[in-house]
């Protein structure tokens, strides 16, 4: 006999079974035990269950696996729109709020006044990179209009005020200057969700502070540079020439490198008066 | 020898096995009618091989699945990943008590370790029976394998059980049980080639 014949005999046996009637007798009375046992334990302990049900559920290899990669690509992918989004955009207020957690997590002064520069270069350059787009919605054009004007004007106020505050401390001048500018334009995030009415009247309170400033200081060669290029940068603007106007706002940010890297430690003091 | 032979086969049932469990895991009674249904002609047939009658079969198959009922009742079963593997294993320590209670009446193995490889007494009693068919004179031939061997064939070919859940009610490893399984079905081939 071969072992294919000896198990194939041996699966005969299958054969052998209980009495139907037994079963069947037997089957209704498991059930009357069954039940007369598992309702009471069973209320007791259905938060139990449940819970149990719940980490089996989220135990399974795969399912965790699954979970994983969800968050890692969605996180990438979330975190990628956000970087890249321009005014406008839904995830727009996600990259100000990233912007805002970098600079919360960055230590030490120097490497955050580096950071808020970089923030408002990069604003700059989105904003007239958005104007020249032929698809921008008339509406959010016209905003932005705004808040760009409303952005050089307060860049033009904290210079004035870098002004007066030099008067009792003259040192650094320059490098205090570019550090408020940095700090305006940071702020000009916050302007771009502002209404058209408070920009009207921040736009009046910065011009008129703009106007004022030149009775209460004397200015540095430095300051009439920048000052120079801010005007040069608006009449771009108002000539809808917002590549100009970009540039402009470039040239002031490369000013900045330059001062920075010229006088590090400065730098990093008048950050610290500033603040 | 292929031992993985039905396991492909058994993918399809474990995964049906595996919604019930989960049912009975949360006190289903229907559910737990339902595994009695598909399971009660394999445990009777799996304690029948042990005590070798068919009424006390039935009773300690009766009490099996009450067994099992009250232990997914009252212990967490974690450790057992299929529903068959848990009443097998509740079968089989029910004979072991069963005969423990009983003991002096019948010599069966209780855990086939340190078995000197003789045959069951019973097999005196088949002996007063004339068997003449080949399917009575294998039942015969199992009945003078000894319990452990005898035990294994009957949940892999008969039962048709996988490796992983017979290592699982035996407490062995699949290695052992394997080895065990080829060992077995040697001794019973050798015993249908006897006159």
């Amino acid at each position: 006999m071969t072992e294919q014949e000896l198990i194939a005999q041996i699966n005969n046996l299958k054969t052998i079974q209980p009495d139907k009637t037994w079963k069947e007798q037997n089957r209704e009375i498991l059930y009357t035990q069954i039940s007369n046992s598992a309702p009471q334990i069973a209320k007791t302990n259905i938060f139990v269950s449940s819970i149990v049900a719940v980490k089996e559920f989220f135990a399974q290899p795969s399912l965790a696996l699954v979970i994983f990669l969800s968050v890692i690509i969605g996180g990438s992918i979330f975190g990628t729109s956000a970087f890249t989004a321009k005014p406008g955009d839904s995830l727009y207020i996600a990259r100000v709020i990233s912007e805002k957690a970098q600079l919360a997590i960055t230590f030490g002064k120097e490497e955050k006044t580096k950071l808020e520069i970089k923030f408002a270069n990069d604003r700059a350059k989105e904003i007239a990179q958005l104007l020249s787009e032929q698809n921008q919605n008339q509406a959010d054009a016209e905003k932005l209009t705004s808040d760009f004007k409303k952005e050089i004007n307060i860049v033009k106020t904290k210079i004035q005020q870098i002004k007066i505050a030099d008067k009792t401390s003259t040192q650094n001048q320059e490098d205090t200057l570019q550090v408020f500018g940095a700090n305006a334009q940071r702020d000009g995030q916050g302007i771009q969700i502002s209404d058209s009415n408070n920009t009207t009247v921040a736009n009046n309170t910065a011009n008129t502070v703009s106007s004022s400033a030149p009775k209460n200081a004397t200015s540095t060669p430095a300051e009439e540079t920048h000052q120079k290029i801010l005007r040069e940068a608006q009449e771009l603007f108002d000539q809808k020439d917002y590549t100009g106007a970009g540039d402009k706002i470039d040239e002031i940010n490369s000013l900045i490198e330059q001062k920075e890297t010229s006088a590090p430690a400065d730098y990093s003091d008048t950050a610290t008066g500033t603040n | 020898m292929d031992f993985n032979a039905n396991n492909q086969q058994d993918t399809a049932g474990e995964r049906d096995e595996k919604k019930l469990f989960t049912k009975i895991k949360k006190y289903d009674k229907d559910a737990f009618i339902q595994a009695y249904d598909l399971y009660v002609n394999q445990i009777y047939r799996f304690i029948y091989f042990k005590v070798n009658d068919p009424e006390e079969a039935q009773d300690l198959t009766s009490a099996v699945f009450l067994k099992t009922w009250n232990y997914i009742l009252e212990n967490s079963i974690s450790n057992f990943k299929t529903l068959k593997a848990l009443i097998y294993k509740i079968a089989r320590t029910s004979v072991i008590d069963h005969y423990r209670k009983n003991s002096g009446i019948s010599n069966i193995s209780l855990n086939g370790e340190n078995e000197i490889d003789l045959p069951d007494e019973k097999q005196d009693v088949l002996k007063t029976t004339e068997l003449n068919s080949d399917f009575n004179n294998l039942e015969k031939k199992l009945w003078e394998l000894k319990d452990e061997y005898r035990e294994i064939i009957i949940l892999k070919y008969i039962d048709e059980l996988s490796i992983s859940e017979i290592a699982k009610i035996l407490e062995k490893s699949k290695g052992n049980t394997r080895i065990t399984l080829y060992r077995a079905l040697k001794a019973l081939r050798e015993l249908t080639e006897e006159k």
